[in-house]
């Protein structure tokens, strides 16, 4: 899925286009891509497949880029970079953003898991301290 | 070119957040326009260290991560808590030190997107030369975001057997996200030891250079966290191996 983001910069595009992107295209964005499931954690990074984890290195680090230009960073070819980037797309780690009719790609974070603790997390402790008593 | 650099170590009680607060005071001292973001989230601290107190920060980290502000209404101006002589910027973005506040990014997340998209626009937004991060220890999702977007990777360590072999993980990692400059800082090193040896031993076990052996010092301890070392003790021998690693790190 391509998403479309109207900015309000000058005639140049870069990175900042999407950074300065629309407030409520912003948002609309965001809450999209929270009711889409999964997406990347940084730890994934970390038992990716070298080609992978290259790519979307490089798309993390300029927070958004273009194909050309991230095929250019790593001297591949576009083609070779548009198969990587369509795995990375399909895998959920990667979205497309629309940024004045380029496409961008943007990584695509899953939210940082909640820390649920149990209820009775106090009571299974006081049980501990109670059995570790001499 | 702005840099964004991250302050990291294995184990806490490094010496983490003063490395960031010195080499942050000495490049703003240099005219830079310097940006000091606490990703220490489940025990934030650096914002003693800059004589932030807890009734003048408007808004945190936190906050930002709320969707409650933009993150750079999280950046307060602390050049003036540094003393007279900056000529350049220090920006502090703190953690909220609210118990409830903390426990309540520990419960509920937040959104890892965010903080990459923070760190970016805080970089616009104050139109920043650098852009420090000050880590949680260990490795965890902010920590790992924090090492992937770095232009450069400072590791403190303390010549202690737990820390060698936590900082051999960390040093893997960051070769495994493909930061381009990682130097080790070994700190709180006893008086007793050879320097020299220290540093050919840690760069031989890592195969990183090691930008500066501190010594453990008596002022800085003494310091007790109430200020900047470095613009305490301009002249100190810890101040000038601060500058050095504020050198290796911007090479």
């Amino acid at each position: 899925m391509v998403r479309s983001m109207q900015t309000t910069t000058g005639a140049n595009t870069h990175a900042g286009d999407i950074l300065m992107a629309g407030l409520f295209n912003r948002l609309q964005d965001e809450i999209d891509a929270r009711d889409e499931p999964g997406g990347l954690s940084p730890i994934d990074l970390l038992d990716m497949p070298k080609a992978l984890a290259t790519v979307i290195n490089q798309i993390i680090r300029k927070n958004g880029i273009k194909l050309e230009d991230i095929a250019a960073e790593l001297n591949q070819s576009s083609a070779d970079t548009k198969a990587t980037l369509d795995e990375l797309v399909e895998k959920g780690y990667v979205r497309r953003v629309e940024v004045r009719d380029q496409i961008w790609y943007k990584a695509h974070f899953g939210r940082k898991a909640d820390k649920v603790l149990s209820s009775s997390i106090w009571s299974s402790l006081d049980d501990v301290v109670e059995e570790e008593k001499p | 070119m702005s840099k964004i650099i991250s302050v990291h170590s294995f184990r806490g009680g490094t010496g983490k957040s003063n490395t960031t607060a010195n080499v942050s005071a000495l490049l703003a001292g240099q005219g830079l326009r310097v940006g000091v973001i606490d990703t220490d989230i489940q025990s934030p601290g650096i914002h003693v260290l800059f004589g932030l107190e807890e009734d003048e920060m408007k808004h945190s980290l936190n906050d930002y991560l709320w969707g409650k502000c933009n993150i750079e209404d999280a950046a307060h101006d602390v050049t003036s808590h540094l003393g007279a002589d900056i000529s350049g910027k220090t920006y502090l973005i703190p953690s909220s030190i609210k118990a409830g506040e903390i426990a309540r990014v520990l419960r509920e997340g937040y959104d890892v997107g965010l903080l990459n998209d923070g760190f970016h626009e805080l970089v616009e937004a104050l139109d920043l030369d650098v852009l420090m991060i000050d880590t949680h220890p260990g490795l965890n999702e902010e920590t790992l975001l924090s090492i992937a977007i770095s232009d450069a990777l400072a590791i403190i360590m303390r010549p202690d057997q737990q820390d060698y072999q936590g900082t051999g993980v960390t040093v893997e990692v960051a070769r495994k996200l493909n930061v381009p400059r990682l130097v080790i800082v070994v700190n709180k090193t006893p008086q007793v030891y050879d320097f020299n040896q220290v540093q050919e031993q840690v760069e031989r076990l890592y195969s990183a250079e090691v930008a500066a052996v501190m010594p453990h010092s008596d002022e800085m301890m003494a310091l007790a966290s109430a200020g900047v070392f470095a613009q305490r003790y301009p002249d100190h021998e810890i101040t000038n191996l601060y500058r050095q690693v504020a050198t290796k790190l911007m090479a």
